[in-house]
């Protein structure tokens, strides 16, 4: 991989996940907040996780003709069902694991 | 600052145990694709010591894949890493009277896990000192687990079989971080604008798909949030009258 433009990419991605990690550490009690900014950081993770999740599962090609190559969707929804379930993450990531081995194994 | 408690260290420890099954695979997956994208050890490591914060890290090397430029793959890092802010403005407060130098080594170590770990816990401490010893227990762990696991990954590359799928297990570890904290209509909502709208914008041009998805989906929270609050303004109103 190209040196210079991989050590730019990450000095600035570091530098910039740095300064958000310790963003409040410094600003506490020097800033006020207003309550509806501080509400909508509440949401920060609803709005950035499930994107990461979208694409590499939904537009996954699989080898299930059965369900159109959309195993891993359908173990996702079975994970995501058990892990609202029990809140844990082993179970959600045994439960995804596992079903998607199974659905494999019984649909080939 | 008083002397760390030893006992909440190691309660934190202890704590961080199960979830250290949904780290160590990912760590792997993390490790493998370094290696498979051409990335040499002292990149992988280097890039997994300076972020310590996977899913940036993935994100990045998928964008190195399709040669992104080095502003989009910054920009797109730091709004999947923005999330901590929110983990930032929680655990401020417990290390309020440190110095300066401690502040930004404990920030460095702010992860989805031991956040969730320190803040599922807050009833079992009675002092600041006793909540920051189990957080840097958690760290700890953490950041062993993690950096070790990736070290693996790419020494060994991905030993476990393909029939496994274990590169699954990154859509999974995601999913249960949100799924957990789905406790109100609006973050569902946000939750399913992510979803849909990171589909429909995965092809944008100059990779701009997941800053486009974060900002709408953050749009409709704060939309609905607003909207909501009007209804229960006109409600109150109308009672009054």
């Amino acid at each position: 991989m190209n040196n210079e433009y991989f050590w730019t990419s990450i000095i600035g991605l570091s530098i910039g996940t740095l300064l958000i990690r310790v963003s409040f550490f410094f600003l506490l009690g020097k800033i006020k907040i207003p309550k509806r900014v501080e509400r909508a950081f509440a949401y920060i993770p609803a709005a950035v996780l499930p994107a990461l999740v979208g694409p590499s599962v939904v537009l996954h090609k699989g080898s299930i003709s059965a369900l159109a190559g959309h195993e891993r969707l359908l173990a996702l929804v079975i994970a995501t069902i058990a892990c609202y379930l029990t809140k844990s993450v082993l179970v959600a990531i045994v439960t995804g694991l596992g079903s998607l081995f199974l659905i494999t194994m019984l649909l080939q | 600052m008083n002397k760390l408690s030893k006992k909440y260290f190691f309660f934190g420890v202890k704590r961080m145990l199960p979830i250290v099954p949904g780290v160590v695979p990912f760590g792997l997956i993390m490790g493998s694709a370094a290696t498979n994208n051409d990335l040499t050890l002292l990149q992988t490591m280097g890039m997994n010591i300076l972020v310590f914060a996977g899913a940036s890290q993935l994100a990045a090397i998928e964008l190195f894949e399709k040669n992104a430029p080095a502003f989009v793959i910054i920009l797109t890092g730091i709004i999947i890493n923005l999330r901590f802010i929110m983990y930032s403005t929680s655990m401020a407060p417990v290390v309020a009277k440190l110095d300066p130098f401690k502040k930004i080594g404990l920030a460095y170590f702010l992860t989805d896990q031991s956040y969730a770990v320190t803040s599922n816990e807050e009833a079992s401490f009675s002092n600041h000192n006793e909540k920051l010893s189990f957080y840097f227990g958690t760290s700890l762990c953490m950041f062993l687990c993690w950096q070790i696991s990736v070290f693996a990954g790419v020494l060994f590359g991905n030993v476990v079989p393909a029939s496994w799928s274990l590169d699954f297990v990154v859509p999974l570890a995601f999913m249960s971080l949100i799924v957990p904290s789905l406790r109100s209509n609006t973050i569902i909502l946000v939750a399913l604008t992510s979803f849909c709208l990171s589909i429909i914008c995965y092809d944008l041009p100059y990779n701009l798909g997941l800053i486009v998805t974060a900002f709408s989906a953050l749009g409709v929270g704060v939309v609905s949030e607003v909207l909501k609050e009007k209804k229960q303004l006109n409600a109150k109103a109308d009672q009054n009258e």
